[in-house]
């Protein structure tokens, strides 16, 4: 049982990070970045690319991938996104969507079928403690998502820059009136969240197949995670990934791994119908 | 419409013997059954839905259970098989359609695409481990229908599939030239405004995806026993987001669009296929394009792609047409007692009561924030009370929907005027009339008139002047024939004339018979047409009576009045 | 109204008059013999279908230096049907009005059987390469135009099974299998030959094609205690499988079907792979002269040792080669297929009849072992 705790928060780690990611889109532009579980596949690829070709080692390509997730992201915003919301919502929605094809094969298309792992982070063999089995790559997950966690809760709540954002996020025309660049300041957010996305991708690389057609359903997952963390709070939806993928290991354990997707599938439509606001939020309160 | 009918004919007839145009164009009709259904659900109501695929795989797997695994008694013969395997897989494919309906209702844009999207995952999910259901392989070797000695394969497929086709889309044609198209268009608008007008929202909602899943789950019944099997992959959300792809580069909301969509991408599929993978990424940046700079599609390129035009013929120029009188009635139409309505720590409305004199007007006046509008909401069934009863007519509308308490005989205004954009004046004020079935474009005319508005009739309600959509709203309230009417700050921006063509728009309205309760700001139209003016302030109400006696009131001068200088 | 009509029909119009084009070049007779090859080279499927391409290649550049068939080169159109059977069956169609003489299909097998279903009527005859006999051998009886060039899923069992209870004194299996149509079928396949061979199989454990952590597949395995596991996957997805087998401590011996048998599955397993069992008719270690020409030429073109599916797409091929050279006309190819002589094929020797459309028999697998990073055969 420990064990699939273990490999619980392994995967929900990458599940965490996604959801944080979309949490930080949704506030910048209140739409769902569908494509975000692409950008994921886009990192590890990435840094593949520096490993493989320019013969780096992996923490430059973890890096590369996630100082590269930054530029596009910004150019993500800049020619989909913000066209896109000068029309509607809707019209954003959609637009991610076909974003999703554009990058599901154009991975492909770039990169062909690759189906080999990164090299790992930490070389070296498993610790085992007390009959469980831990993979070094596991530890350097976790610590990595701390020390993401960690730095953009510097970034959003210490510098002012961060906070600026938040602002601009919570109220574009005020925000405009104190001279916030609003429109930077989506921009940024978006690409911080892109870059998120990347790092993910890296950091799972070692114990995957980069590439691939995974994208939607770790989207999906992620989103789970942050509808059951709650949207409103970054931590919270950071908690609420790593919660889905101990979740989705447990039922794989306990019953057949076939079950495990449409459990965790069902369990986002009840969230959404009975607590939007996540396990950790208030009851949604409306206004009309 | 007609004329991508003649086209596909003409495309059947000249290339029937080529194998491969044929099968191309098959599979674009098939899959066009599917996006005709997506492309009203997503462009007429403005739902979205990323898992069309869901319906689509019960359709298909229906029909392949039925007609090749399933053991029918003996003697039934093949065509009986086919006809009712696909009646069940698209009875199913509906019923999942109204149960998804009726869950979306609580979600809006990317929520829902999630919620859509979910549904799909969950479908395949099942399917994966459904072992009668063949699991990951599937379900093949499913037969071709036979129909007596004619077998529906090949070059058959095309032309059956064909006039299923033209038989929908005149079907959907119908469909939405009709009430319930209008219907569809006010809530794509503005679904606040429509529930207002009287349209049911929630039903027309839940009615567009039920009939999107049955034509997704049409569109998977054809293709199992055209291609002879089903597998999972082959309704992953791929194919949902495929979907949704053609009816974007199609046109949304254009059935001559959602075809054309499904038929670019069939024959691309095929004849474009050397371009391998760089096909769905052109899809895909082709349909942020589109949706960015060209939203109306493919079909937005013709030249003569117009709005069907529901321009009313001027009637016979007559004397000005009398607002229909009210009918008498002994109990008050408005009975409000103990309402209270709070929003978290915030009371918006305390405890107020009051009762309303049949055929009076009676303006609600008070600070900005006391809570008028929110009183108003709470009439019409906007947002649910927290204590008291609402009577109409004596009825108790506590768990009414709006349009419910409209179909009663209210109409309400809003601050904002909210009009259907996209529909033309007369449009917007034929909506209003929709809990009455009786009301034709000419009696809008009239109502138009009523209010000296009818050189309007034609103007799309997104290009009318300031002062004019407040008539519009005005008119489209009076066309529903309210006994009660609501109007929430109708005079706001008006310049003196139209304030005065108010002025006498309000009494006529009254003459008529009807109970008018009023917000108002402007003190002067309050005191010289209201027979009654209630105070509003902090959500209580602290003045109720004649004009002259409130305007006196030291609680309601210090609130809010002033002392007149 | 007359523009709209142009605009319509424009686009049919200018394909139909490529495809028109296309055609003609494609029905002179004197040009060379073509056979499509409607093979899966895109998505998670890709490196089989890869593998099946650079065989066809080089199977092609083989017969045609010994003069072709009859003085006539063959040439294979490879297409890619993106594992969607729906686009399989088009290009099939497509293949067959366009003048090709045969189809090597079939990378996986729903796009075979969507082959199957769209030349049934033209009797083309088609040859796939997925171990699941249902392809011919369908409910209607067998169908007379498709074969089967891949030693079946039976015999891949009882080869295995065999292995296990003979070789490694086993009497109980767990099995861990891809999820889709290849590993369940297998796994089933495995489950059958197991019981009439006495072995118990104590757990049955899938995993998707993307999946990243096998941790809940594994502790059920554990906790189960065979004394043999066999992986029934193909493409690299096993591979993870296998270092986390071996990660999570889990110490028994583990035999692979031959869709293991790659040098991706080495590389990515890393030295979790040492003393993994799969078995193969590629005699690496003592090939026969057919096979060591086979692996040489491999070897020498791509700098690779070739993997299982390679040897498949070049059974196909030769199978419709040898059909070519045995018929007076391409007419009747299926027919002169399904009787001639037996070809030898790398797979083993095949022979047709009226009943069986794969032909292969158990001898012709072997055992094999992976030590440093090269498979051996015993």
């Amino acid at each position: 049982m420990l064990q699939l705790i273990v490999a619980g928060l392994t995967v929900g780690s990458t599940y965490a990070l996604v959801a944080l990611g979309i949490h930080i889109v949704l506030r910048a532009t209140r739409v769902i970045n569908f494509a975000q579980g692409e950008f994921v596949i886009l990192g590890g690829l990435l840094a593949f690319t520096v490993v493989n070709q320019l013969h780096q080692n992996v923490w430059v390509g973890l890096l590369a991938a996630t100082v590269g997730g930054f530029l596009i992201g910004l150019i993500y915003e800049r020619i989909v996104l913000r066209p896109a919301a000068r029309i509607s919502e809707l019209t954003v929605t959609i637009a991610t969507i076909g974003t999703v094809s554009v990058l599901l094969y154009g991975h492909a298309m770039l990169w062909g079928s690759l189906p080999e792992p990164l090299p790992a982070f930490l070389p070296g063999d498993s610790y085992h403690l007390g009959g469980v089995s831990i993979q070094r790559q596991s530890i350097a997950i976790l610590v990595l998502l701390a020390l993401a966690l960690a730095a953009l809760y510097a970034f959003f709540e210490r510098t002012t820059f961060g906070k600026a954002i938040r602002a601009a996020a919570n109220d574009p025309l005020g925000a405009r009136l104190v001279g916030i660049d609003v429109d930077r300041a989506r921009a940024i957010s978006v690409a911080i969240s892109i870059a998120l996305a990347a790092f993910a991708g890296t950091i799972i690389g070692p114990l995957t197949l980069v590439g691939g057609a995974a994208g939607t359903a770790i989207t999906i997952k992620g989103f789970v995670g942050a509808i059951v963390g709650g949207l409103e709070s970054p931590v919270a939806c950071a908690l609420g990934g790593l919660l889905v993928g101990v979740a989705q290991k447990l039922i794989e354990g306990q019953f057949s791994y076939g079950v495990a997707d449409p459990a965790v599938y069902t369990l986002l439509l009840v969230m959404l119908l009975l607590r939007p606001r996540g396990l950790l939020g208030a009851r949604a309160v409306t206004r009309d | 419409m007609p004329i991508l009918a003649v086209a596909f004919v003409a495309f059947g007839l000249a290339f029937g013997g080529n194998a491969t145009l044929m099968e191309a164009g098959t599979y674009s009709l098939i899959f066009s059954i599917a996006t005709i259904g997506l492309s009203v659900l997503l462009g007429r109501v403005a739902q979205i839905s990323v898992g069309q695929a869901g319906f689509f795989a019960i359709g298909a797997y229906a029909v392949g259970y039925l007609t090749a695994l399933a053991t029918w008694p003996p003697g039934v013969p093949a065509w009986v098989q086919y006809v009712l395997a696909t009646l069940a897989g698209v009875a199913c494919a509906t019923i999942l359609g109204l149960v998804v309906g009726f869950i979306s209702l609580r979600f809006r844009g990317h929520y829902l695409a999630i919620t859509t999207l979910t549904f799909n995952l969950i479908v395949i999910g099942i399917i994966h481990e459904s072992k009668p259901l063949g699991g990951v392989d599937g379900i093949s070797n499913v037969p071709y229908p036979q129909f007596g000695s004619l077998q529906i394969s090949g070059t058959v497929t095309y032309w059956y599939v064909l006039a299923i086709v033209v038989a929908l889309a005149a079907l959907t044609w119908r469909m939405l030239a009709s009430r319930t198209g209008r219907a569809f268009e006010a809530i794509r608008n503005d679904e606040l405004a429509a529930e207002v007008a009287g349209v049911p929202t929630r039903r027309y909602k839940i009615l567009a995806f039920a009939y999107s899943g049955a034509l997704a789950g049409l569109a998977g019944t054809i293709y199992v026993s055209y291609l002879g099997l089903i597998v999972p992959d082959a309704v992953s959300v791929a194919l949902s987001i495929d979907l949704l792809l053609m009816v974007v580069l199609g046109g949304t909301g254009s059935l001559a669009g959602a075809i054309i969509g499904a038929a670019a991408i069939g024959i691309t599929n095929v004849y474009g296929h050397s371009l391998g993978n760089l096909r769905p990424v052109l899809y895909g940046v082709a349909v942020i394009a589109i949706v960015i700079v060209l939203p109306n599609g493919l079909v937005g390129l013709m030249p003569r792609f117009g709005r069907r035009t529901t321009a009313a013929k001027p009637g016979p120029v007559s004397l000005r047409p009398a607002i229909p009188a009210a009918a008498a009635c002994d109990t008050p139409w408005l009975a409000v007692s103990g309402v209270t309505k709070r929003f978290g720590g915030l009371v918006a409305v305390d405890d107020v009561t009051f009762t309303l004199q049949n055929g009076t007007l009676t303006s609600l006046i008070g600070p900005n924030g006391a809570g008028k509008t929110t009183l108003f909401n709470a009439i019409c069934g906007i947002g649910r009370i927290d204590a008291g009863t609402v009577r109409i007519r004596g009825v108790d509308v506590a768990r009414y929907q709006t349009h419910r308490i409209v179909a009663l005989g209210v109409a309400r205004s809003f601050q904002n005027a909210r009009l259907f954009g996209d529909m033309t004046v007369l449009e917007n004020v034929v909506t209003g009339a929709y809990a009455s079935r009786h009301f034709t474009f000419d009696d809008a005319t009239a109502t138009l008139r009523i209010l000296g508005i009818e050189q309007l009739a034609s103007t799309f309600a997104k290009d009318l002047a300031f002062g004019d959509r407040r008539r519009v709203e005005l008119a489209r309230a009076l066309a529903g024939n309210p006994q009660l009417l609501l109007l929430d700050e109708p005079a706001a921006g008006l310049n003196a004339s139209e304030r005065d063509r108010l002025r006498d728009d309000l009494v006529a309205i009254r003459a008529a018979g009807i109970t008018i309760l009023l917000i108002e700001h402007d003190m002067r139209l309050v005191m010289e047409i209201s027979d009654r003016v209630m105070v509003l302030n902090f959500g209580r109400l602290i003045a109720d009576g004649r004009p002259a006696n409130v305007q006196s009131d030291e609680a309601v001068v210090a609130a809010y009045l002033g002392v007149a200088s | 109204m007359f523009i709209d009509v142009k605009r319509s029909i424009a686009a049919p119009v200018c394909v139909a008059t490529a495809l028109f084009a296309a055609t003609l070049s494609a029905a002179t007779a004197s040009g060379p013999i073509t056979i499509a090859a409607i093979l899966t080279t895109s998505g998670p499927a890709a490196p089989l279908g890869e593998s099946e391409q650079n065989a066809l290649t080089m199977l092609e550049h083989d017969v045609n230096a010994h003069g072709g068939i009859g003085g006539q080169p063959i040439h294979f159109t490879f297409q890619d049907d993106e594992n969607k059977p729906d686009i399989a069956a088009q290009l099939a169609t497509a293949a067959v009005a366009g003048g090709a003489v045969a189809i090597v299909c079939g990378t996986r097998t729903a796009t075979a059987i969507a082959v199957a279903r769209a030349t049934a009527a033209s009797s083309t005859p088609i040859v796939y390469m997925t171990p699941t006999a249902a392809v011919w051998q369908t409910r209607n009886g067998v169908a007379a135009n498709v074969f089967q060039a891949n030693p079946r899923d039976e015999l891949e069992a009882s080869k295995i099974v065999t292995a296990a209870r003979t070789m490694l004194h086993a009497h109980s299996i767990g099995v861990l299998h891809d999820e889709n149509e290849y590993g369940t079928n297998g796994a089933r396949i495995l489950a059958d030959e197991a019981k009439r061979q006495g072995v118990q199989i104590v757990d049955d454990e899938s995993y998707a094609g993307d999946a990243t952590d096998f941790t809940p597949q594994v502790e059920h395995l554990k906790a189960a205690k065979p004394d043999v596991i066999v992986i029934w996957g193909a493409t690299q997805t096993p591979a993870l499988a296998t270092r986390a087998v071996r990660q999570l401590g889990l110490t028994v011996p583990l035999i692979g079907s031959s869709g293991i048998l790659s040098e991706g599955y080495l590389r990515v397993a890393g030295s979790s792979a040492d003393g993994v069992y799969s078995v193969t008719s590629l005699a690496f270690t003592n090939p026969d002269p057919a096979q060591k020409r086979f692996l040489k030429s491999y070897r020498d073109t791509f700098h690779t040792r070739p993997n299982a599916f390679a040897a498949f797409g070049w059974d196909a091929g030769n199978l419709i080669v040898a059909g070519l050279r045995a018929s007076k006309s391409p007419g009747g190819l299926a027919a002169a297929m399904q009787a001639m002589a037996p070809v030898g094929g790398v797979d083993g020797t095949y022979h047709f009849s009226a009943t069986d459309h794969n032909g292969l028999t158990a001898g012709t697998l072997h055992v094999a072992y992976a030590r440093n990073g090269v498979w051996f055969t015993q």
